[in-house]
């Protein structure tokens, strides 16, 4: 593939495609244009049916028959042997698998079944395997009897098949006698055809000695004497060959332009995720973006962040203030003030006092946590000094009346009237 | 694909004579007709190989305990002027076998089986496609069925993977001769083991085909042969299945008897007029189509009095496989859907491998169109239990054993023969 990203012109691109699908048509697959290729980039419905096909008969070849074209599978076969034969190839792409419809037999996606194709070109080498393959040769050796043998398998399966479910154990036996018997008779036949070959082949080689059209041979083979002899079998086998030569002169120019190609298939790619982002939706898109859980982690970091700085900024200042109320309301030393009004007079006695010089910071520095702790301190400090300030209060209160009572009851025609607050109390 | 056709006894050896003799004359009413060469040539090919003197040399071998007949045979080829007999592929003795199996098996098939395999393997290196073996004999007599019996299993012994099919003609059911049911049964049992199929002809049914489709009213063995060997020429001539595939030897033996346990086959055969009636008589597919298989469902191989109210569902002749071939002008369009009935096969033969059929467009000797089918099926049976019930009654009474002693432990051995059969 493409290591780097080289800007290609489009006709290039064309002849590179043009090229593999020609090979594969050479080489016996089912034939298809670039034009095909190129709508299944944009994702055209019509280019789904050869392209299903192709990968099928790509699978297929490179299966265990390798042999182009051997089987005629119906569209629900073919999308079965597309579905498990690239399941059982480790090809990973969910997107391929969705848009495989078994159940109507079909595909929904012809850019899929391209990457697919793509795909298994690349990572099996199908186009080298087909090269060196016998089957997907134009120039097979004479006689060719291969679709003879597809014949005798598929009569064989058909067999298979048509044979009704025994009743019991003697037809069963019969039944396998019968197919054995059959087995027995065609390996016969087969083995009087191979017989016939060699016959045949000795009588040219005793005939034809000294006459050769190969360098390396001495005589003429069977495929030799058979065009020698049939002059329509001539022009066929100069058809054969021509053909042979053109499938090799392509695989030649996939060897050149394959780098081409495989930048298309890069853009092929490229367009389907494009297309893809420009088809979803913002809800869809931001559905997309909080399934991914370190944006949110970093968002809320970012955020928890900038919180923590506006609460140092907000805190400080706070400090900052207090400090200030604090140093222009102390009180001077020595200065006495309202016995009642205690805080003035203690806080920053304590403040002085009870902070070791060590653990003074400067005002920079100064906690704010630590601040409020002391404030709430001495606020609670104050409070309890304050309700027992207020219990004294009511005691001397209390203990005035008492008396005030008692020195009146000792004076006569002096009537006691008792203070406002007492009685609220 | 090449044949090669062992002609044993004196019966063999006529029906062998009749048999190229009316496939020669095939060949010749064809290339008069014109547009045949490649059938000529596949026919020639088959059954004959050109000489020195490019004059045709049938692929046989003759054998007899007698040599007049092979000489007759001989003779009566050269005077066709078309073809004749290898001169180095005869075997004939002085003193024939007088109808004792045990003669032709024991005695003659001993000191003549090394040099019968010798020419057979002459002949097969002529060959450049072997079909297969083609034995004519009758089971009746000395040397056809005991000699014959003796070089059909010499053959199956030296050449294993070859195809043996072995051409029966059955003895009358009364009069020939008076040891025929111990002939026929000795020789049953052996070539049932030794032969890949055994094609039978009853004597009676021949006769009565010959009646029907001879001039005169007095039949001879002569018209009797000349029915078998058409029948045979209308099987073996060239033919092509409907996927382009000749009609090898092979091919029939694999689809008629696989199953080593069911080895006879029967043939029929129609029209059956006489030469002189042909041409005032028309022939249609469906009808001789129809006509075949009613002779199927009846177990008749004649074409009179078939019993039309036999149909498939209550005929009694069960049939393993068919195969047809079909000549004449349209031969590609005949529908042959009526062999196919499930009825008349057994459950366990695949459904795709009950009935097949060949086709040739050009027509059968003198007639346009014509049917042949040779069918696996039970009409051998009737004759076959009959003549193996006499020959144990004849055991019982230990009759004519005798005359197989000197040779050959009588009682025990067609005693042990008897049971296979």
């Amino acid at each position: 593939m493409a290591s780097q990203p080289v800007k290609v012109s489009s006709s290039k691109m064309r002849l590179a495609i043009g090229t593999l699908c020609q090979f594969l048509s050479l080489s016996g697959f089912s034939p298809i244009s670039p034009e095909t290729l190129r709508q299944a980039k944009f994702n055209k419905r019509e280019a789904v049916g050869p392209l299903l096909s192709l990968l099928a008969e790509l699978i297929d070849f490179s299966t265990a028959t390798q042999c182009a074209k051997s089987p005629q599978f119906n569209r629900e076969e073919t999308v079965y042997v597309v579905h498990s034969g690239m399941l059982s190839r480790h090809f990973q792409r969910r997107q391929f698998y969705l848009c495989l419809d078994i159940d109507n037999s079909t595909c929904h996606s012809s850019r899929e079944l391209l990457i697919a194709i793509g795909w298994l070109i690349c990572t099996e080498s199908l186009l080298k395997q087909m090269l060196f393959s016998k089957e997907t040769s134009s120039l097979r050796s004479f006689p060719d009897v291969s679709h003879k043998l597809q014949e005798r398998k598929i009569y064989m399966i058909n067999t298979r098949e048509d044979m009704e479910a025994p009743s019991s154990f003697e037809q069963y036996l019969n039944g396998l006698v019968w197919n054995m018997g059959k087995c027995r008779l065609a390996t016969k036949q087969w083995y009087w055809k191979e017989q016939e070959i060699v016959k045949l082949a000795h009588k040219i080689h005793v005939a034809t000695q000294g006459v050769s059209l190969a360098k390396n041979r001495v005589c003429l083979s069977p495929a030799d004497v058979t065009i020698l002899r049939y002059k329509d079998k001539l022009e066929k086998h100069l058809h054969t060959v021509e053909k042979e030569n053109r499938r090799l002169q392509m695989f030649f120019q996939w060897l050149e332009k394959e780098e081409i190609f495989w930048q298309w298939m890069e853009s092929v790619i490229d367009a389907e995720n494009s297309e893809r982002i420009q088809n979803e939706d913002p809800a869809a898109r931001s559905q997309v973006d909080d399934s991914y859980p370190f944006d949110d982690y970093s968002k809320t970091l970012a955020d928890l962040s900038s919180q923590l700085d506006t609460t140092l900024k907000e805190v400080t200042q706070r400090m900052q203030f207090y400090d200030k109320s604090l140093m222009e309301k102390s009180v001077p030393s020595g200065e006495t003030g309202n016995p009642l009004d205690v805080r003035f007079e203690f806080v920053p006695k304590r403040v002085k006092d009870h902070i070791p010089k060590s653990i003074v910071h400067s005002q920079s520095d100064w906690s704010p946590v630590g601040g409020i702790k002391d404030i709430e301190e001495e606020i609670l400090i104050l409070s309890k000094r304050l309700s027992s300030l207020e219990a004294k209060l009511l005691e001397q209160r209390d203990a005035f009346s008492c008396s005030c009572t008692e020195m009146l009851a000792s004076i006569d025609g002096v009537v006691s009237i008792p203070p406002i607050l007492c009685n609220q109390r | 694909m090449s044949v090669i056709s062992l002609q044993l006894g004196q019966c063999g050896n006529q029906i062998g004579q009749l048999f190229f003799d009316t496939l020669t004359s095939d060949l010749q009413q064809r290339e008069k007709e014109g547009n045949s060469k490649a059938y000529q040539s596949h026919c020639l090919d088959r059954f004959f190989v050109s000489g020195d003197d490019h004059k045709l040399e049938a692929r046989a071998i003759s054998v007899d305990t007698e040599g007049k007949v092979v000489s007759n045979v001989f003779d009566q080829a050269k005077k066709t002027g078309r073809w004749c007999y290898p001169s180095d592929q005869q075997l004939s003795g002085r003193r024939g076998a007088g109808n004792n199996w045990a003669d032709g098996f024991y005695n003659h098939g001993v000191k003549c089986e090394q040099e019968v395999l010798d020419m057979v393997q002459r002949e097969l290196e002529k060959c450049d496609h072997f079909g297969g073996f083609c034995s004519l004999m009758s089971i009746g007599g000395g040397t056809g069925s005991g000699l014959g019996t003796r070089v059909t299993r010499a053959l199956k012994e030296a050449y294993s993977k070859s195809f043996l099919i072995n051409v029966l003609v059955w003895p009358h059911s009364a009069g020939e001769v008076i040891v025929q049911n111990y002939n026929a049964v000795l020789s049953m049992a052996h070539l049932s083991e030794s032969s890949d199929a055994l094609l039978i002809f009853q004597n009676d049914d021949i006769r009565k085909i010959a009646q029907t489709s001879g001039s005169s009213s007095k039949v001879t063995f002569d018209d009797m042969n000349r029915v078998v060997s058409e029948q045979l020429v209308a099987s073996l001539q060239p033919a092509v299945s409907h996927d382009g595939s000749d009609n090898l030897l092979g091919c029939y033996l694999e689809h008629l008897v696989p199953h080593p346990d069911y080895k006879l086959l029967t043939s029929r055969f129609l029209p059956q007029v006489s030469e002189a009636a042909v041409s005032f008589s028309t022939f249609n597919w469906p009808a001789l189509t129809k006509r075949t298989f009613q002779m199927l469902l009846t177990q008749s191989v004649q074409d009179e009095g078939l019993n039309w109210h036999i149909k498939p569902s209550n005929s009694r002749n069960k049939t393993l496989s068919n195969l047809m071939v079909i000549r004449g002008k349209g031969c590609q369009s005949v529908d042959t859907g009526i062999f196919s009935s499930p009825e008349i096969y057994p459950s366990w033969i695949p459904r795709g491998a009950r009935f097949a059929s060949f086709t040739q467009s050009l027509p059968l000797l003198r007639y346009e169109k014509s049917t042949s089918l040779l069918s696996n099926c039970q009409t051998p049976i009737r004759a076959l239990d009959t003549m193996v019930s006499k020959a144990w009654g004849m055991f019982a009474m230990r009759a004519y054993t005798h005359w197989y002693t000197p040779l050959w432990h009588a009682r025990r051995g067609i005693y042990r023969l008897l049971c296979k059969t």
